[in-house]
This record gives structure tokens, C-alpha cells and sequence, in this order.
């Protein structure tokens, strides 16, 4: 599976809306196989389709703002956000199934997979 | 209540950081927090115990952070920076808009011990320039409403989904107009919009239209001719009208939907289409499956995201942006100077139940460009359909326009919520007290039945 994390220096990157580097990772029985760096950049359609063309079935990103988080839903792909870290620290985590956990959470975060509404109206969720 | 740990008192310097809505935090030289005052608590969402120790860009998270970090840019020069504009994304992936500044920190022997960061929040700013401009924009649509502005807020995640969207409002909504507003925002805006009206032609014409036919495929076809499909490769296909097709037409189409494969007319060679398919109808197409007269699976294979345009009786706190629009379209058109309509001619617009929508109003404002010899439209200018009620409506002064506008909105968001009252206001955007006393004041009555309560009932 190809899993894609947007890299700032070492770390993940702490926008995805405005990052420029992303690392592309093909993981398989919980190892990584193949590991490519591409640019990313402009608006959202752009940065969907940079994602689309490199056949990302996951992203686990930093900060994402909820109508890219959408749209990156919308084509089909995962997504784990607000991640913060090392890259090779949240990649091992990931393959370890340790992600999204609170030790890699950025601050005022909780644990979720996505920007799903807070609001007591959704205790639908909480039944499960 | 827990009794607090004695903590040290405030110093002066503390007590206004504490004070000032602005956000403030402090770095060392790792860049790590070293202090995070209220007003970056309440903009960021973040406490300062979270904050303190962790990364600045982790906690900050900016649009600046990875390329123009602007404390990076004074730590290096000294300079301090002024107001830089940026967003950053907080915990629940809202974007605010900030300005921010930096500076160097230094201690009392006037050594560099790391640096300072101020940050504004903008979006009421923001909120005003969006609301001095005066509405939602997006392409060539513009609104107030509650139910357009919903539109316009999915329309990126739509734009971008690729699928298949149905787009059912009356005649003269602005149906094509919103799907070339998804196709300029997707990913295939480079690549051709081309639309087509299923209504307009006879069967195999528009077979051929819309698959084309290669040369010898019937008596005249002297050579290839592409179709629309084929025209509108990589791009956006709006099949307008859609409820018009004819049942031999559906099926074709739905082979082209589920397998994005099509045949020319004559041809043997199927031909693949990369094209997003955008249909509009103004006809109710569940009805049309209840009757027979549409397919169910093509129904539900275009039916994947669904849009519907309200008419714009149930939209008129557009009528004076739309009326503006059209006027300043024509001056340009015609080298005119109209400065607008007049508060009569305003009322009689609104009085008006528009069943052609949006066209009709563009057209009337056309024929008021004929007669009108000033620099305001009368209710003089405006055609017999809607000056024939003006015996009783055309006393109405400006301010009473704008009431029954308010009136107007309100009774729409009752409808809209059920007659949830609660519901009505949140959708207006107004505290429920306003929301009761402009009730009040303009009279509007209310449905005895709340929505609320029946829900309840049920």
C-alpha cells in the first residue's frame, strides 16, 4: 500500500495546505519496500491530484484543514492527521499499528481519524 | 472547587500579556515554546500546558512555518517583522487568517535568548471584508442566502470528487452556470466544459451528437465527426435537460457511465471516455422513475451527489446583488450609465414571484434598459407583469422593501427548519433573541406548529 507523509526537514511536515515535499512509501507485510520524495504544491485540486498520480491510498499528515481533509476523503484516500514527529519514527509506529496514538498527536488534538464533528448531537459515534 | 497551587504573582509584563487579546508566545534557540500567553491559548485552541516544551511549528502549525518561517527570518537578521499575513489551521481544521510579528528576546545583559512571536487573529476582519463586499462569491454566482452559501461551501469537495453530480433546480436557476463553476474548480478545468440540452434535439440527432459517427455510418456522413463525449475528452460533460432523454438514449448512456466506454454511430471501435458527466434537469427525475419514464439505475448512477438550486422566490434577499449585477452587465454592454432602480421599482421586484428565476430577471432588466431614458429604472420601465400590481404595491417606501425582505428571510428559514424555530435562527446565523424580536417587530407570524415539538411528539 502506497502511504504518503508531507516531510519538512526530518519531521512531517507541520501544514499539509502549504507543504512542498512529500515522501511516498510502499509498505507491504509491514515493511517498507520502496520510498520516493516528490514535490507537492498549489491548491487543493492540484495537490490531489499529485497525491492520485502517485497511487496514495493513505496520508498521514500534520495539520490539515477540514475542506482539504474532505476533498482528499473524496478521492478515496485515508487519512490520518495532525501527526507530529520524526518521519521515520511516525513511519515505524504506523507499521507497527501505533498510529494515530496521543505520543504522536500534535497539541490540542485528540485522537481521530479525520475532522469528525465534536458536537454531542453525533453520539451515534460513541455507541459503537 | 479545587483549590489552585500557590503560584508566583504576576509581574507587570505578565499581567498585560495575560490582558491583550493578541497572541503571544516566546522561543528558545531549539525552537521549542518556552512561554504562551491567553490570547494564543484562545486563538490556537491550545493551553499553554500542551504548548509549552513542544515545537513551535507543531503548535502553531502556519502556512509560513516551512517556507517563510518570519521568527526564522529575524532570529537570522535581528530585524524585527511587522504584520505578515499567514493562516494557521487549528484542532478542529478550521483556517484563520492572522497577521503576525516577530522580535528578538533578550535578556537583561542584552543577550539574544531566543525570540518572540505576536500574532493577530483576522477572521472577524476577514468576515467584514466578506461582508462589506456583501456576499458569496463563487464564479459567476453570487448570494446571501443561507441555501446558496451551503452550496458554495461543498462546492470544492464536489469540484474535486470526480463523481457524478445531479443538478435539479427550475428553469432559469443558473444550472449550467454552477456546472461550470464545479468544472473551473476541479482538476479538469484546463481541459474543455461542453454542454448539451437532451431536450432540444430529436433522438438521433442527438445520439449522434453526443457519440458521433464515422464516415459512411448513414446517408450524408461524408466524413468522421466527433461527438460531445469525445469533444469534452479529459474534461466536464453537462447533459442538460437530462429528464428529457429518451428511454434508447438512457441505456447508451448508462453503458458509457459504468463502463466509460462508447461507440460512434457506424463505428466498431469503442472508444473510451475520460469525462466527468454533470446532468441537470429542472423536472423532479425520482417522479419521472415512479412513472417509468426514467431508468431507476441511471437515476441512482448520476444521483451520486445531488445538488438542487432554489428558485429565486425563495431567495430574494438576492434580488438586490442579482438586480446590481445585471445592471452594471448591461451598461457595459449597451455603454449605458444606469445607476440602479429606484426604491419603487426595488419593491416591485420583490414583490414579484419570478417563476422564470434568475433569467426572467435578467430579461427584465434588459426591457427596463430600453425604456429607461435616466439614470434610475422606474416602475414605469419594468414590464406590465410586474406593474400590474402596482396600484397596491408601489406606495411602498425603501424601508418597507427592506422589512418585507427581513420578513421574507425569516419566513423562508422557518420553512427551511421544519418551522424550528431554534433551528431557524442558528441557520440565519442570529442569536435566538434577535430572532424572536425581529419576529416581533415585523410581524412575521408564526406557524402554530413548531418543529421542535412535533419531533418530540414523534
Amino acid at each position: 500500500m502506497k502511504v504518503a507523509i508531507p516531510i519538512w526537514q526530518d519531521r512531517v511536515s507541520p501544514v499539509f495546505d502549504s507543504s512542498r515535499r512529500l515522501l511516498v512509501v510502499d509498505v507491504v507485510d509491514r515493511k517498507t519496500s520502496a520510498r520516493k520524495e516528490i514535490e507537492i504544491g498549489g491548491e487543493a485540486p492540484e495537490r490531489i491530484r499529485r497525491l492520485d498520480e502517485a497511487s496514495v491510498e493513505l496520508l498521514i499528515c500534520g495539520a490539515i484543514s477540514e475542506p482539504l481533509a474532505k476533498q482528499v476523503l473524496a478521492a478515496g484516500i485515508r487519512v490520518i492527521p495532525f501527526i507530529a514527529g520524526e518521519v521515520d519514527k511516525i513511519l515505524r509506529a504506523y507499521m507497527e499499528a501505533r498510529l494515530p496514538s496521543a505520543e504522536f498527536l500534535m497539541p490540542g488534538c485528540c485522537a481521530q481519524t479525520g475532522h469528525e464533528p465534536k458536537s454531542p448531537r453525533h453520539k451515534s459515534k460513541e455507541k459503537s | 472547587m479545587k483549590s489552585q497551587p500557590k503560584t508566583k504573582p504576576l509581574g507587570t509584563t505578565e499581567i498585560i500579556l495575560e490582558s491583550i487579546s493578541d497572541g503571544v508566545f516566546t522561543i528558545d534557540h531549539q525552537w521549542r515554546i518556552t512561554s504562551f500567553n491567553r490570547g494564543a491559548e484562545t486563538i490556537t485552541g491550545i493551553g499553554r500546558a500542551e504548548a509549552v516544551g513542544r515545537r513551535c511549528s507543531d503548535v502553531f502549525r502556519a502556512s509560513m512555518c516551512e517556507a517563510d518561517c518570519a521568527l526564522k527570518r529575524t532570529m537570522e537578521t535581528g530585524a524585527p517583522i511587522v504584520n505578515c499575513p499567514a493562516f494557521i489551521v487549528d484542532a478542529h481544521g478550521r483556517r484563520i487568517p492572522i497577521s503576525v510579528s516577530t522580535a528578538l528576546l533578550k535578556d537583561g545583559r542584552g543577550h539574544t535568548v531566543g525570540g518572540v512571536e505576536t500574532f493577530r487573529d483576522l477572521s472577524l476582519v476577514e468576515e467584514l471584508r466578506k461582508e462589506l463586499a456583501g456576499r458569496y462569491e463563487l464564479g459567476d454566482m453570487v448570494s446571501r442566502s443561507s441555501s446558496m452559501r451551503r452550496i458554495f461551501e461543498i462546492l470544492p469537495q464536489v469540484a474535486a470528487s470526480d463523481s457524478t453530480v445531479l443538478i435539479q433546480g427550475e428553469t432559469g436557476t443558473g444550472k449550467e452556470v454552477l456546472a461550470r463553476a464545479i468544472h473551473n474548480l476541479s482538476s479538469r478545468k484546463n481541459k474543455p466544459f461542453v454542454a448539451i440540452n437532451c431536450g432540444a434535439l430529436p433522438e438521433n440527432l442527438l445520439e449522434s451528437e453526443l457519440f458521433g459517427y464515422v464516415k459512411g455510418a448513414f446517408t450524408g456522413a461524408d466524413k468522421d465527426k466527433p461527438g460531445r463525449f469525445a469533444l469534452a475528452e479529459g474534461g466536464t460533460l453537462l447533459l442538460d435537460e437530462i429528464g428529457d432523454l429518451s428511454s434508447a438514449l438512457q441505456v447508451k448512456l448508462l453503458r458509457v457511465l459504468q463502463e466509460r466506454a462508447y461507440e460512434p454511430l457506424g463505428g466498431t471501435k469503442t472508444l473510451k471516455a475520460n469525462v466527468r458527466i454533470l446532468a441537470a434537469s429542472n423536472r423532479d427525475l425520482a417522479a419521472l422513475v415512479k412513472k417509468g419514464a426514467f431508468r431507476q439505475d441511471l437515476f441512482y448512477r448520476i444521483h451520486v451527489i445531488r445538488l438542487e438550486l432554489p428558485p429565486l422566490k425563495r431567495r430574494k434577499e438576492d434580488l438586490p446583488g442579482l438586480v446590481e449585477r445585471f445592471v452594471q452587465r448591461f451598461n457595459v454592454r449597451q455603454g449605458r450609465t444606469v445607476r440602479g432602480v429606484t426604491p419603487q421599482a426595488m419593491a416591485l421586484l420583490m414583490a414579484h414571484d419570478w417563476p422564470g428565476n434568475i433569467r426572467e430577471l435578467e430579461n427584465v432588466i434588459e426591457h427596463a434598459f430600453i425604456l429607461c431614458d435616466r439614470d434610475l429604472i422606474e416602475p414605469r420601465h419594468l414590464p406590465e407583469a410586474l406593474t400590474g400590481r402596482a396600484a397596491r404595491q408601489a406606495k411602498i417606501p425603501a424601508v418597507s422593501s427592506l422589512r418585507m425582505m427581513e420578513a421574507q428571510i425569516i419566513r423562508d428559514a422557518l420553512a427551511q427548519n421544519g418551522n424550528n424555530r431554534l433551528a431557524a435562527a442558528r441557520a440565519l446565523e442570529m442569536h435566538k433573541s434577535t430572532f424572536f424580536r425581529k419576529i416581533k417587530a415585523l410581524g412575521v407570524e408564526l406557524p402554530p406548529d413548531d418543529g421542535r415539538t412535533r419531533g418530540r411528539r414523534k
